[in-house]
Protein backbone atom coordinates (compact mmCIF):
# COMPACT_ATOMS: atom_id res chain seq x y z
CA UNK A 1 0.00 0.00 0.00
CA UNK A 2 1.06 3.42 -1.07
CA UNK A 3 2.28 5.79 2.27
CA UNK A 4 1.41 9.46 2.23
CA UNK A 5 2.21 10.89 5.62
CA UNK A 6 -0.20 14.30 4.67
CA UNK A 7 -3.10 11.44 5.38
CA UNK A 8 -3.51 8.17 8.20
CA UNK A 9 -6.88 6.46 8.08
CA UNK A 10 -7.68 3.10 10.06
CA UNK A 11 -6.89 1.52 6.72
CA UNK A 12 -2.94 2.57 6.99
CA UNK A 13 -3.41 1.46 11.09
CA UNK A 14 -4.76 -2.00 10.44
CA UNK A 15 -2.22 -2.98 7.95
CA UNK A 16 0.66 -1.23 9.74
CA UNK A 17 1.28 -1.90 12.48
CA UNK A 18 -1.77 -3.44 13.68
CA UNK A 19 -0.71 -7.34 12.98
CA UNK A 20 2.30 -7.18 14.11
CA UNK A 21 2.14 -5.04 17.55
CA UNK A 22 -0.97 -7.74 18.21
CA UNK A 23 1.19 -10.63 17.28
CA UNK A 24 4.29 -8.73 20.01
CA UNK A 25 2.43 -8.62 22.70
CA UNK A 26 0.20 -11.93 22.15
CA UNK A 27 3.61 -13.93 22.00
CA UNK A 28 5.02 -11.98 25.42
CA UNK A 29 1.80 -13.58 26.83
CA UNK A 30 2.63 -16.98 25.80
CA UNK A 31 6.40 -16.49 27.00
CA UNK A 32 4.78 -15.45 30.28
CA UNK A 33 1.90 -18.30 30.66
CA UNK A 34 4.72 -20.22 29.98
CA UNK A 35 3.11 -21.66 26.77
CA UNK A 36 5.94 -21.32 24.52
CA UNK A 37 6.50 -24.85 23.42
CA UNK A 38 3.19 -26.08 22.98
CA UNK A 39 2.40 -26.13 19.46
CA UNK A 40 -1.33 -25.26 19.43
CA UNK A 41 -0.46 -21.37 20.74
CA UNK A 42 0.57 -20.60 17.15
CA UNK A 43 -2.60 -22.20 15.85
CA UNK A 44 -3.73 -18.55 14.27
CA UNK A 45 -7.57 -19.76 15.33
CA UNK A 46 -6.19 -18.92 19.14
CA UNK A 47 -4.23 -16.04 17.91
CA UNK A 48 -7.73 -14.74 16.65
CA UNK A 49 -9.91 -15.51 20.03
CA UNK A 50 -6.76 -14.11 22.32
CA UNK A 51 -6.84 -10.86 20.15
CA UNK A 52 -10.74 -10.44 21.00
CA UNK A 53 -10.28 -10.85 23.98
CA UNK A 54 -7.48 -8.05 24.09
CA UNK A 55 -9.21 -6.07 22.55
CA UNK A 56 -12.45 -5.96 24.93
CA UNK A 57 -10.42 -4.75 27.58
CA UNK A 58 -8.90 -2.21 25.30
CA UNK A 59 -12.40 -0.49 23.78
CA UNK A 60 -14.26 -0.46 27.21
CA UNK A 61 -13.12 2.78 28.95
CA UNK A 62 -12.60 4.91 25.89
CA UNK A 63 -14.71 7.87 25.47
CA UNK A 64 -16.48 7.78 22.44
CA UNK A 65 -18.93 11.26 20.72
CA UNK A 66 -22.20 10.94 22.04
CA UNK A 67 -23.33 10.47 17.70
CA UNK A 68 -22.38 7.34 17.87
CA UNK A 69 -23.48 3.58 19.65
CA UNK A 70 -20.76 2.50 21.73
CA UNK A 71 -21.64 -1.34 21.64
CA UNK A 72 -22.01 -1.48 17.94
CA UNK A 73 -18.80 0.77 17.68
CA UNK A 74 -17.37 -1.90 19.60
CA UNK A 75 -18.00 -5.09 17.99
CA UNK A 76 -17.50 -3.01 14.52
CA UNK A 77 -13.46 -2.32 15.59
CA UNK A 78 -12.84 -5.74 16.99
CA UNK A 79 -14.48 -7.57 13.87
CA UNK A 80 -12.22 -4.90 11.92
CA UNK A 81 -9.00 -5.12 13.39
CA UNK A 82 -9.50 -9.05 13.76
CA UNK A 83 -10.07 -8.84 9.62
CA UNK A 84 -7.37 -7.12 9.08
CA UNK A 85 -5.25 -9.63 11.26
CA UNK A 86 -6.27 -12.57 9.10
CA UNK A 87 -5.85 -10.25 5.62
CA UNK A 88 -1.90 -9.88 7.00
CA UNK A 89 1.19 -11.88 5.85
CA UNK A 90 1.17 -12.51 9.86
CA UNK A 91 -1.11 -15.64 9.39
CA UNK A 92 0.79 -17.17 6.72
CA UNK A 93 3.85 -17.07 9.26
CA UNK A 94 1.26 -18.59 12.32
CA UNK A 95 0.35 -21.23 9.91
CA UNK A 96 4.14 -22.09 9.09
CA UNK A 97 5.47 -22.07 12.54
CA UNK A 98 7.46 -25.17 13.63
CA UNK A 99 7.37 -24.74 17.60
CA UNK A 100 10.35 -27.25 17.75
CA UNK A 101 12.36 -24.72 15.95
CA UNK A 102 13.16 -21.99 17.71
CA UNK A 103 14.89 -19.71 14.70
CA UNK A 104 11.60 -19.97 13.38
CA UNK A 105 9.92 -17.96 17.12
CA UNK A 106 12.50 -15.41 17.01
CA UNK A 107 11.96 -14.79 13.08
CA UNK A 108 8.49 -14.91 14.03
CA UNK A 109 9.49 -11.98 16.69
CA UNK A 110 11.69 -10.11 14.78
CA UNK A 111 9.61 -10.10 11.77
CA UNK A 112 6.74 -8.82 14.69
CA UNK A 113 8.93 -6.07 15.51
CA UNK A 114 10.51 -5.25 12.37
CA UNK A 115 7.29 -4.40 10.92
CA UNK A 116 5.74 -3.00 13.85
CA UNK A 117 8.26 -0.22 14.47
CA UNK A 118 8.09 0.50 10.55
CA UNK A 119 4.38 1.42 11.25
CA UNK A 120 5.14 3.20 14.58
CA UNK A 121 7.41 5.44 12.36
CA UNK A 122 5.10 6.10 9.74
CA UNK A 123 2.68 7.35 12.57
CA UNK A 124 4.78 9.69 13.85
CA UNK A 125 5.88 10.89 10.94
CA UNK A 126 2.11 11.80 10.20
CA UNK A 127 1.62 13.61 13.41
CA UNK A 128 4.89 15.25 13.45
CA UNK A 129 4.03 16.66 9.88
CA UNK A 130 0.17 17.53 10.69
CA UNK A 131 0.32 20.66 13.05
CA UNK A 132 -3.34 20.41 13.82
CA UNK A 133 -2.43 17.53 16.34
CA UNK A 134 -0.82 18.05 19.74
CA UNK A 135 3.01 17.92 19.21
CA UNK A 136 3.26 15.95 22.12
CA UNK A 137 1.12 13.22 20.68
CA UNK A 138 4.41 12.34 17.86
CA UNK A 139 7.20 12.83 21.10
CA UNK A 140 5.33 10.16 23.40
CA UNK A 141 5.11 8.04 20.27
CA UNK A 142 8.55 8.32 19.86
CA UNK A 143 9.05 7.05 23.64
CA UNK A 144 6.62 4.20 23.28
CA UNK A 145 8.38 2.98 19.58
CA UNK A 146 11.76 2.95 22.16
CA UNK A 147 10.42 1.16 24.71
CA UNK A 148 8.47 -1.23 22.68
CA UNK A 149 12.41 -2.35 20.57
CA UNK A 150 13.79 -2.76 23.99
CA UNK A 151 11.27 -4.50 25.17
CA UNK A 152 11.06 -6.77 22.04
CA UNK A 153 14.83 -7.38 22.21
CA UNK A 154 14.60 -8.58 25.76
CA UNK A 155 12.04 -11.11 24.60
CA UNK A 156 14.49 -12.32 21.45
CA UNK A 157 17.19 -12.72 24.24
CA UNK A 158 14.77 -14.63 26.64
CA UNK A 159 14.04 -17.67 24.25
CA UNK A 160 17.71 -18.24 23.60
CA UNK A 161 17.50 -18.84 27.15
CA UNK A 162 14.31 -20.76 27.64
CA UNK A 163 14.85 -22.45 23.77
CA UNK A 164 17.93 -24.72 25.68
CA UNK A 165 15.37 -26.39 27.45
CA UNK A 166 13.08 -27.18 24.61
CA UNK A 167 11.25 -31.05 25.47
CA UNK A 168 12.51 -33.88 23.83
CA UNK A 169 9.23 -35.87 24.04
CA UNK A 170 5.79 -34.11 23.97
CA UNK A 171 4.96 -35.59 27.38
CA UNK A 172 8.00 -33.28 28.58
CA UNK A 173 6.32 -30.13 27.47
CA UNK A 174 4.08 -29.41 30.41
CA UNK A 175 7.21 -29.87 32.94
CA UNK A 176 9.12 -27.99 30.96
CA UNK A 177 6.72 -25.57 30.51
CA UNK A 178 6.74 -24.90 34.04
CA UNK A 179 10.22 -24.38 34.46
CA UNK A 180 9.94 -22.03 31.68
CA UNK A 181 7.14 -20.23 33.35
CA UNK A 182 9.27 -20.11 36.43
CA UNK A 183 11.95 -18.52 34.65
CA UNK A 184 10.17 -15.84 32.83
CA UNK A 185 8.76 -14.72 36.44
CA UNK A 186 11.65 -11.92 36.76
CA UNK A 187 9.84 -10.52 33.73
CA UNK A 188 6.33 -10.57 34.68
CA UNK A 189 6.01 -7.09 35.35
CA UNK A 190 7.62 -5.93 32.56
CA UNK A 191 5.09 -8.11 30.36
CA UNK A 192 2.55 -6.78 32.11
CA UNK A 193 3.73 -3.01 31.90
CA UNK A 194 4.17 -4.27 27.75
CA UNK A 195 0.45 -5.32 27.85
CA UNK A 196 -0.77 -1.99 29.48
CA UNK A 197 1.06 0.12 27.28
CA UNK A 198 -0.54 -1.30 24.19
CA UNK A 199 -3.78 -1.58 25.85
CA UNK A 200 -3.44 2.53 26.04
CA UNK A 201 -2.11 2.96 22.43
CA UNK A 202 -4.91 1.11 21.18
CA UNK A 203 -7.30 3.82 22.97
CA UNK A 204 -5.12 6.70 21.55
CA UNK A 205 -5.85 5.21 18.17
CA UNK A 206 -9.59 4.15 18.93
CA UNK A 207 -10.09 7.55 19.99
CA UNK A 208 -8.71 9.40 17.10
CA UNK A 209 -10.30 7.06 14.75
CA UNK A 210 -13.37 7.79 16.44
CA UNK A 211 -13.19 11.44 17.15
CA UNK A 212 -12.23 11.72 13.58
CA UNK A 213 -15.57 10.37 12.10
CA UNK A 214 -19.10 12.28 11.59
CA UNK A 215 -21.24 9.20 10.64
CA UNK A 216 -20.66 5.06 11.68
CA UNK A 217 -20.44 4.48 8.04
CA UNK A 218 -17.22 6.44 7.93
CA UNK A 219 -15.58 4.38 11.08
CA UNK A 220 -12.64 2.01 10.38
CA UNK A 221 -12.68 2.86 6.70
CA UNK A 222 -10.09 5.34 4.62
CA UNK A 223 -11.59 8.31 6.77
CA UNK A 224 -8.59 10.51 7.59
CA UNK A 225 -7.53 11.38 10.71
CA UNK A 226 -8.28 14.60 12.32
CA UNK A 227 -7.56 16.27 15.29
CA UNK A 228 -10.89 19.38 14.30
CA UNK A 229 -13.49 17.72 16.56
CA UNK A 230 -11.79 16.39 19.40
CA UNK A 231 -13.08 16.38 23.15
CA UNK A 232 -9.79 17.56 24.29
CA UNK A 233 -10.93 16.69 28.20
CA UNK A 234 -11.24 13.10 27.17
CA UNK A 235 -8.40 12.93 24.96
CA UNK A 236 -6.24 14.34 27.82
CA UNK A 237 -7.45 11.49 29.73
CA UNK A 238 -6.38 8.85 26.99
CA UNK A 239 -3.16 10.84 26.71
CA UNK A 240 -2.15 11.03 30.05
CA UNK A 241 -2.75 7.15 30.99
CA UNK A 242 -0.51 6.36 27.78
CA UNK A 243 2.26 8.46 28.79
CA UNK A 244 2.17 6.88 32.32
CA UNK A 245 1.86 3.89 31.20
CA UNK A 246 5.05 4.19 28.86
CA UNK A 247 6.48 5.87 32.28
CA UNK A 248 6.15 2.53 33.97
CA UNK A 249 7.41 0.47 31.09
CA UNK A 250 10.32 2.17 30.58
CA UNK A 251 10.95 2.24 34.54
CA UNK A 252 10.60 -1.73 33.99
CA UNK A 253 13.56 -1.81 31.46
CA UNK A 254 15.34 0.21 33.75
CA UNK A 255 15.80 -3.03 35.58
CA UNK A 256 16.69 -5.05 33.19
CA UNK A 257 18.72 -2.68 31.15
CA UNK A 258 20.37 -0.41 33.02
CA UNK A 259 21.43 2.55 31.26
CA UNK A 260 23.13 5.75 32.52
CA UNK A 261 20.35 8.26 32.56
CA UNK A 262 22.18 11.40 31.07
CA UNK A 263 20.19 14.95 31.10
CA UNK A 264 21.52 18.10 30.25
CA UNK A 265 19.60 21.28 30.13
CA UNK A 266 22.14 23.30 29.90
CA UNK A 267 22.38 23.50 25.99
CA UNK A 268 19.95 26.35 24.49
CA UNK A 269 16.84 23.96 23.83
CA UNK A 270 17.67 22.36 27.30
CA UNK A 271 17.48 25.84 28.73
CA UNK A 272 14.41 26.47 26.91
CA UNK A 273 12.76 22.94 27.68
CA UNK A 274 14.03 23.98 31.42
CA UNK A 275 12.45 27.08 31.27
CA UNK A 276 9.20 26.45 29.94
CA UNK A 277 8.61 23.99 32.13
CA UNK A 278 8.94 26.11 35.20
CA UNK A 279 6.80 29.07 34.10
CA UNK A 280 4.09 26.55 32.93
CA UNK A 281 2.46 27.48 35.98
CA UNK A 282 0.58 24.25 36.22
CA UNK B 1 18.06 7.91 76.01
CA UNK B 2 20.26 5.24 73.81
CA UNK B 3 23.23 7.01 71.59
CA UNK B 4 20.95 5.45 69.22
CA UNK B 5 18.01 7.07 69.45
CA UNK B 6 20.48 10.32 69.32
CA UNK B 7 20.04 10.28 65.34
CA UNK B 8 16.31 9.46 63.53
CA UNK B 9 15.22 5.57 64.49
CA UNK B 10 15.25 4.47 61.22
CA UNK B 11 13.09 1.23 61.96
CA UNK B 12 10.13 3.49 63.62
CA UNK B 13 10.14 5.77 60.46
CA UNK B 14 9.94 3.38 58.24
CA UNK B 15 7.51 1.17 59.79
CA UNK B 16 4.98 4.07 60.95
CA UNK B 17 5.54 6.77 57.88
CA UNK B 18 5.01 7.40 54.31
CA UNK B 19 6.34 10.35 52.52
CA UNK B 20 5.93 11.78 48.98
CA UNK B 21 8.00 14.08 47.24
CA UNK B 22 6.11 17.14 45.15
CA UNK B 23 6.85 18.19 41.65
CA UNK B 24 9.09 20.49 43.21
CA UNK B 25 11.11 17.63 44.36
CA UNK B 26 11.30 15.85 40.95
CA UNK B 27 11.97 18.80 38.84
CA UNK B 28 14.98 19.83 40.89
CA UNK B 29 16.13 16.33 40.18
CA UNK B 30 15.13 15.99 36.85
CA UNK B 31 17.00 19.48 36.18
CA UNK B 32 19.97 19.09 38.69
CA UNK B 33 19.45 22.79 39.97
CA UNK B 34 22.17 24.10 41.39
CA UNK B 35 20.73 25.78 44.87
CA UNK B 36 19.01 22.08 45.29
CA UNK B 37 20.50 19.26 44.51
CA UNK B 38 23.00 18.88 47.43
CA UNK B 39 19.45 18.25 49.35
CA UNK B 40 17.84 16.21 47.10
CA UNK B 41 20.53 13.79 46.99
CA UNK B 42 20.38 13.35 50.47
CA UNK B 43 16.99 12.88 50.52
CA UNK B 44 17.54 10.59 48.11
CA UNK B 45 20.26 8.65 50.06
CA UNK B 46 17.68 8.86 53.40
CA UNK B 47 14.76 7.41 51.45
CA UNK B 48 17.19 4.36 50.39
CA UNK B 49 18.77 3.77 54.18
CA UNK B 50 15.57 3.83 55.85
CA UNK B 51 13.57 2.12 53.36
CA UNK B 52 10.56 4.31 53.91
CA UNK B 53 7.83 4.06 51.62
CA UNK B 54 8.09 6.55 48.93
CA UNK B 55 4.46 7.21 46.98
CA UNK B 56 3.92 9.50 44.19
CA UNK B 57 -0.01 11.24 44.68
CA UNK B 58 -1.89 11.15 41.54
CA UNK B 59 -1.83 15.17 41.67
CA UNK B 60 1.84 15.11 41.03
CA UNK B 61 1.93 13.11 38.04
CA UNK B 62 -0.53 15.17 36.61
CA UNK B 63 0.94 18.48 37.21
CA UNK B 64 4.41 17.20 35.65
CA UNK B 65 2.59 15.92 32.90
CA UNK B 66 0.58 19.11 32.27
CA UNK B 67 3.58 21.15 32.31
CA UNK B 68 5.45 18.52 29.43
CA UNK B 69 2.15 19.26 27.00
CA UNK B 70 2.59 22.90 28.03
CA UNK B 71 6.07 23.27 27.20
CA UNK B 72 5.78 20.96 23.96
CA UNK B 73 3.38 22.53 22.51
CA UNK B 74 4.24 26.66 23.56
CA UNK B 75 7.59 25.44 21.63
CA UNK B 76 6.60 23.91 18.95
CA UNK B 77 3.53 26.10 18.30
CA UNK B 78 6.29 29.11 17.93
CA UNK B 79 8.96 27.27 16.41
CA UNK B 80 6.80 27.23 13.47
CA UNK B 81 5.22 29.72 13.37
CA UNK B 82 8.69 31.70 13.36
CA UNK B 83 9.93 28.98 10.48
CA UNK B 84 6.52 30.53 8.84
CA UNK B 85 7.50 33.90 9.00
CA UNK B 86 11.24 33.16 8.03
CA UNK B 87 10.41 31.65 5.01
CA UNK B 88 7.46 34.38 4.05
CA UNK B 89 10.42 37.24 4.49
CA UNK B 90 12.87 34.91 2.81
CA UNK B 91 10.34 34.75 -0.11
CA UNK B 92 11.29 31.28 -1.03
CA UNK B 93 11.34 27.64 0.58
CA UNK B 94 13.72 27.09 3.45
CA UNK B 95 15.12 23.91 2.12
CA UNK B 96 16.82 26.06 -0.30
CA UNK B 97 18.70 28.92 1.69
CA UNK B 98 21.62 27.57 3.69
CA UNK B 99 22.20 29.02 6.97
CA UNK B 100 23.78 32.08 6.76
CA UNK B 101 25.29 35.62 8.94
CA UNK B 102 22.54 37.31 7.03
CA UNK B 103 19.16 35.23 8.52
CA UNK B 104 20.23 36.70 12.02
CA UNK B 105 18.35 39.77 10.55
CA UNK B 106 15.59 37.56 9.22
CA UNK B 107 15.02 35.97 12.70
CA UNK B 108 15.20 39.07 14.47
CA UNK B 109 12.42 39.83 12.32
CA UNK B 110 10.38 36.73 12.55
CA UNK B 111 10.42 37.04 16.44
CA UNK B 112 9.61 40.72 16.36
CA UNK B 113 6.26 40.08 14.07
CA UNK B 114 5.54 37.59 16.07
CA UNK B 115 5.59 39.41 19.32
CA UNK B 116 3.61 42.26 17.98
CA UNK B 117 0.74 39.13 17.01
CA UNK B 118 0.83 38.35 20.35
CA UNK B 119 0.89 42.36 21.64
CA UNK B 120 -2.05 42.21 19.24
CA UNK B 121 -3.95 39.65 20.30
CA UNK B 122 -7.12 39.43 23.02
CA UNK B 123 -6.46 37.22 26.05
CA UNK B 124 -9.02 36.45 28.29
CA UNK B 125 -6.53 37.25 31.06
CA UNK B 126 -3.72 39.62 30.90
CA UNK B 127 -1.11 37.48 32.58
CA UNK B 128 -2.10 34.73 29.59
CA UNK B 129 -0.47 37.77 27.34
CA UNK B 130 2.51 37.72 29.50
CA UNK B 131 3.01 34.33 29.83
CA UNK B 132 2.95 33.81 25.89
CA UNK B 133 5.33 36.73 25.46
CA UNK B 134 7.55 35.17 28.03
CA UNK B 135 7.09 32.12 26.11
CA UNK B 136 7.99 33.82 22.40
CA UNK B 137 11.33 35.22 24.18
CA UNK B 138 12.71 31.74 25.81
CA UNK B 139 12.29 30.15 22.32
CA UNK B 140 13.71 33.37 20.49
CA UNK B 141 16.66 32.79 23.12
CA UNK B 142 16.80 29.17 22.54
CA UNK B 143 16.62 29.47 18.39
CA UNK B 144 19.29 32.54 18.34
CA UNK B 145 21.97 30.63 20.44
CA UNK B 146 21.49 27.49 17.95
CA UNK B 147 22.24 29.33 15.09
CA UNK B 148 25.23 31.38 16.33
CA UNK B 149 26.47 28.28 17.07
CA UNK B 150 25.65 26.65 13.73
CA UNK B 151 27.34 29.75 12.39
CA UNK B 152 30.65 29.72 14.54
CA UNK B 153 30.99 26.01 13.61
CA UNK B 154 31.08 27.04 9.63
CA UNK B 155 27.95 24.45 8.85
CA UNK B 156 26.67 23.98 5.93
CA UNK B 157 23.00 23.43 6.93
CA UNK B 158 19.71 24.32 5.02
CA UNK B 159 17.36 26.92 7.33
CA UNK B 160 14.39 23.55 6.63
CA UNK B 161 16.98 21.19 8.10
CA UNK B 162 18.28 23.79 11.17
CA UNK B 163 14.54 24.34 11.92
CA UNK B 164 14.06 20.27 12.20
CA UNK B 165 17.05 20.41 14.23
CA UNK B 166 15.59 22.49 16.79
CA UNK B 167 12.39 20.31 17.21
CA UNK B 168 14.24 17.32 17.16
CA UNK B 169 16.79 18.62 19.77
CA UNK B 170 13.40 19.43 21.79
CA UNK B 171 12.24 15.97 21.21
CA UNK B 172 15.67 14.66 23.10
CA UNK B 173 14.86 17.17 26.10
CA UNK B 174 11.81 15.94 26.02
CA UNK B 175 13.15 11.91 26.42
CA UNK B 176 15.82 12.60 28.87
CA UNK B 177 13.77 14.77 31.16
CA UNK B 178 11.22 11.13 31.52
CA UNK B 179 14.19 9.18 31.94
CA UNK B 180 15.53 11.31 34.60
CA UNK B 181 12.63 11.06 36.20
CA UNK B 182 12.15 6.95 35.60
CA UNK B 183 15.16 6.84 37.08
CA UNK B 184 14.72 8.70 40.19
CA UNK B 185 11.45 6.58 40.88
CA UNK B 186 13.26 3.39 40.29
CA UNK B 187 16.37 4.81 42.68
CA UNK B 188 13.66 5.54 45.54
CA UNK B 189 11.29 2.74 44.60
CA UNK B 190 8.36 4.60 44.27
CA UNK B 191 4.91 3.56 44.27
CA UNK B 192 2.23 5.54 42.14
CA UNK B 193 -0.95 5.68 44.04
CA UNK B 194 -4.33 5.51 41.47
CA UNK B 195 -6.79 8.02 42.10
CA UNK B 196 -9.00 5.55 43.43
CA UNK B 197 -6.88 4.79 46.63
CA UNK B 198 -7.53 8.12 47.64
CA UNK B 199 -10.36 8.91 49.16
CA UNK B 200 -12.47 12.11 48.20
CA UNK B 201 -11.96 14.86 50.40
CA UNK B 202 -14.86 17.15 51.95
CA UNK B 203 -14.83 20.53 51.06
CA UNK B 204 -14.64 21.56 54.72
CA UNK B 205 -10.86 20.23 54.39
CA UNK B 206 -10.03 22.88 51.67
CA UNK B 207 -11.74 25.37 53.64
CA UNK B 208 -9.11 24.51 55.92
CA UNK B 209 -6.53 24.30 53.99
CA UNK B 210 -6.91 27.43 52.93
CA UNK B 211 -8.47 29.89 55.53
CA UNK B 212 -6.65 28.70 58.24
CA UNK B 213 -3.66 26.99 56.91
CA UNK B 214 -3.54 29.83 54.55
CA UNK B 215 -2.24 27.95 51.43
CA UNK B 216 -3.12 30.17 48.71
CA UNK B 217 -2.63 28.47 45.44
CA UNK B 218 -5.06 25.82 44.24
CA UNK B 219 -3.22 23.40 43.07
CA UNK B 220 -0.99 23.18 46.70
CA UNK B 221 -4.72 22.76 48.42
CA UNK B 222 -5.61 19.87 46.12
CA UNK B 223 -2.13 18.38 46.54
CA UNK B 224 -2.19 18.67 50.41
CA UNK B 225 -5.94 17.18 50.00
CA UNK B 226 -4.86 13.82 48.90
CA UNK B 227 -1.62 13.86 50.83
CA UNK B 228 -4.43 14.03 54.00
CA UNK B 229 -6.97 12.00 52.91
CA UNK B 230 -4.33 9.42 52.13
CA UNK B 231 -2.60 9.75 55.69
CA UNK B 232 -6.05 9.17 57.69
CA UNK B 233 -7.42 6.09 55.07
CA UNK B 234 -3.24 4.62 55.22
CA UNK B 235 -3.36 5.67 59.51
CA UNK B 236 0.25 6.36 58.72
CA UNK B 237 2.11 9.75 59.61
CA UNK B 238 2.43 10.94 55.59
CA UNK B 239 5.23 14.27 54.61
CA UNK B 240 4.97 15.92 51.80
CA UNK B 241 8.58 16.55 50.88
CA UNK B 242 8.87 19.70 48.95
CA UNK B 243 11.67 22.84 47.68
CA UNK B 244 8.78 24.95 47.27
CA UNK B 245 8.13 27.40 49.87
CA UNK B 246 4.90 28.82 48.94
CA UNK B 247 3.80 25.55 50.46
CA UNK B 248 6.56 24.76 52.82
CA UNK B 249 6.41 28.11 54.98
CA UNK B 250 2.96 26.76 56.06
CA UNK B 251 4.25 23.90 57.79
CA UNK B 252 3.47 25.04 60.90
CA UNK B 253 -0.09 25.84 60.11
CA UNK B 254 -0.76 22.54 58.04
CA UNK B 255 0.76 20.16 60.70
CA UNK B 256 -1.22 22.07 63.60
CA UNK B 257 -4.86 22.08 61.61
CA UNK B 258 -4.43 18.90 59.79
CA UNK B 259 -1.37 17.02 61.62
CA UNK B 260 0.28 16.25 57.54
CA UNK B 261 3.87 16.74 57.73
CA UNK B 262 5.20 19.79 54.59
CA UNK B 263 9.09 19.47 54.62
CA UNK B 264 11.88 20.32 53.24
CA UNK B 265 13.61 17.35 52.10
CA UNK B 266 16.46 18.38 54.64
CA UNK B 267 14.06 18.43 57.73
CA UNK B 268 11.62 15.45 56.88
CA UNK B 269 12.45 12.43 58.71
CA UNK B 270 13.06 14.53 61.95
CA UNK B 271 10.05 16.28 61.42
CA UNK B 272 8.74 12.49 61.15
CA UNK B 273 11.09 11.00 63.75
CA UNK B 274 8.73 13.62 66.30
CA UNK B 275 5.63 12.37 65.16
CA UNK B 276 6.90 8.34 65.96
CA UNK B 277 7.24 10.10 69.60
CA UNK B 278 4.08 10.75 69.77
CA UNK B 279 3.66 6.87 70.38
CA UNK B 280 -0.12 7.21 68.40
CA UNK B 281 -1.11 6.88 65.16
CA UNK B 282 -2.65 9.53 62.80
CA UNK B 283 -5.90 9.25 64.16
CA UNK B 284 -5.38 8.82 67.59
CA UNK B 285 -3.23 11.90 67.43
CA UNK B 286 -6.08 13.69 65.88
CA UNK B 287 -8.61 12.36 68.28
CA UNK B 288 -6.27 13.68 70.97
CA UNK B 289 -5.59 16.76 69.65
CA UNK B 290 -9.25 17.19 68.93
CA UNK B 291 -8.89 17.83 65.31
CA UNK B 292 -12.06 16.33 62.85
CA UNK B 293 -10.24 14.09 60.94
CA UNK B 294 -13.49 12.26 60.12
CA UNK B 295 -14.83 15.38 58.10
CA UNK B 296 -11.68 15.75 55.88
CA UNK B 297 -13.00 12.63 53.96
CA UNK B 298 -16.71 12.77 51.92
CA UNK B 299 -17.26 9.41 53.06
CA UNK B 300 -14.94 8.11 56.03
CA UNK B 301 -14.01 4.50 56.58
CA UNK B 302 -11.76 3.44 58.90
CA UNK B 303 -8.48 2.09 57.60
CA UNK B 304 -9.70 -1.82 58.07
CA UNK B 305 -12.77 -1.92 57.85
CA UNK B 306 -13.56 -3.10 54.13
Amino acid sequence: MAFHDSTFTFEDFSSEPLPPAISSIYLWDTCKRGKLFFPEVYDFLLVKKWTEEFLVNVVSPVKFPNRFNKQRIVRLFIQRAIDSIEKSEFKKIYDSIDSTDRDSIKDLIRKSREKAKAGFERMINFLRRNEEFPPILWMEFKRFNQVYIDTMQIMISCIDKWYKLFPKTKSEIPRKSRIVKILAEPYDELATDFMNVFINFFKVLLFLEVWSCETEDELFTDKPWSFKNVDFEAFEAVFFNFHDSINDLSRSLLRFKRKEVLSNFSDPVGWAFKRLMLISGV
Amino acid sequence: MTPRDKYIRKNLVKSFCIIAPDSSVILDYAFMEKGFKIKVDYLIKDIQSIGITCEILPKVITEITKKLVFAAESYMRILRRCKFLVSKFLGSPLNQVEVEKNIVTIIEKSFSGLIEEIERKRYPQFRQKIKELNVARIIETAVMLELRQTLLESEEISLEDFFNRLEDKFEEKYEEFNNSVNSLFEAIKAEKICKDKIPEPSEKLRKILRKKCEVNELPDVDLLCEAISRMYSTNKWYAIVSTDYGIVNNREAIDKFTLLTVSDPLYVFFHLDQKVDLALNPIEGAKRQGIPYQMFIKSFIPPGVA
